[in-house]
């Protein structure tokens, strides 16, 4: 068990699932000017596929993760 | 401006690593655009990974759109592609790169291959349309790469691709079209720069062929052009001439072919490593390079700086022009 930064648009759809901040994703999203939002989680609650989170399915909205 | 329909004509799932994948172009009507759409999930282990200059655009690595099996409409890597639609469009396409942080995140990458011509003025754009009835066959070969081209994994570390996919979509005109010109893009010059110096470039086909102008890119950091970093340092002038000694460009300064092309196409920003030479800079055909009665037109580079694993690219737009008594 791991803490995870979910990296999410405001509309809850996940960018990135990363173990630790990732601090040059944030500057680069914000360099595009792409809207995001993070969120902390244990990765065990994340489902996944092989080493792969999968990201289509793990949403966060009002500040919970949804797992669909 | 006739109606123009939208529609996806084929998804490509999970492809193999480097593998040609090929898309047969439905016949008989009139294209203004094939749009790919990239989609998918790097996931990084154990070390944070570097993203790649562009990515994930250096996983579409050749696109090629042949006509009646043979004829390279368009032969472009998928950052020329992207670009290229970038600059005729005046805004870049939807991207969003993936993360190097280990874990797992989502990229994206919209690239139009404008088959029209965007930027031309009036019904100019509109004389570059493809109608299929003309032809016995289209097909679009997507060469597509592996994880290293999205990203390089760190020491010790690895990189993997999942959820890929590649949606085609076609823009198709309706009730127009007829014998039209065609501009042919392809990636012409891949040369390896290893010194300071000039570098002459193999002569581009003169007697009669036409030249709107000529994309360049120049990247450095990585044995494979694909792969590279854009990089302004390597090229500090750009010489054209012609084959009779005439000088289109004398020497110019690669930020000056730099900055032309920004306020050409009204960008907002140019990415490092581009410039386009363009003798269409006021969006007509009618100032364009043509070489009927010369030999050929050979492009020089002063080399300002070689990095290690530098690279040139050199993109000719052919336009293949239909009057109309022809």
């Amino acid at each position: 068990m791991a803490l995870v930064y979910i990296y999410h648009r405001p509309d809850g759809a996940v960018l990135a699932v990363t173990y630790g901040r990732a601090e040059d994703y944030e500057e680069y999203l914000r360099a595009e000017r792409i809207p995001f939002k993070v969120h902390k989680a244990q990765d065990d609650a994340l489902p996944k596929r092989g080493d792969a989170f999968a990201l289509e399915r793990i949403f966060v909205r009002g500040g919970k993760v949804e797992v669909v | 401006m006739p109606l123009v329909t939208r529609r996806k004509i084929a998804t490509i799932s999970a492809p193999a690593d480097n593998t040609p994948q090929r898309v047969p172009i439905p016949l008989g009507a009139t294209l203004q655009a094939i749009i790919l759409r990239l989609t998918g999930t790097l996931t990084v282990a154990t070390t944070a990974a570097t993203v790649l200059d562009e990515s994930p655009l250096g996983y579409l690595k050749q696109i090629d759109l042949l006509l009646g099996g043979s004829f390279p409409l368009r032969s472009l890597d998928g950052r020329a592609a992207y670009r290229r639609a970038h600059f005729q469009q005046g805004t870049a396409p939807r991207l969003t790169a993936p993360s190097g942080a280990v874990g797992s995140s989502s990229f994206l990458a919209e690239v139009p291959i404008n088959i029209y011509q965007p930027d031309l003025l009036s019904a100019l754009a509109r004389a570059f349309w493809l109608d299929t009835r003309f032809l016995n066959r289209a097909e679009l070969v997507i060469n597509v790469g592996a994880a290293q081209d999205v990203a390089t994994p760190g020491g010790g570390g690895s990189v993997s691709l999942s959820n890929v996919s590649i949606d085609v979509l076609v823009q198709e005109v309706v009730d127009a079209g007829g014998l039209l010109s065609r501009m042919q893009e392809v990636r012409a010059v891949v040369r390896s720069v290893s010194s300071t110096g000039v570098l002459d470039l193999d002569p581009f086909a003169g007697a009669g062929v036409a030249y709107r102008g000529f994309l360049i890119h120049a990247v450095s950091g990585n044995a494979d052009a694909n792969r590279g970093t854009g990089d302004d340092t390597i090229i500090s002038t750009v010489t054209l001439r012609d084959s009779r000694g005439r000088r289109y460009l004398d020497e110019v300064p690669w930020e000056v072919i730099r900055a032309e092309t920004k306020y050409t196409y009204g960008l907002e920003s140019l990415p490092s490593g581009y410039g386009l030479v363009d003798f269409a800079k006021a969006h007509t055909l009618e100032d364009i390079l043509q070489t009927r009665g010369l030999q050929n037109v050979q492009m020089s580079l002063r080399i300002g700086s070689a990095p290690s694993n530098s690279w040139v690219q050199v993109y000719p737009l052919v336009p293949i022009l239909r009057t109309a008594n022809a």
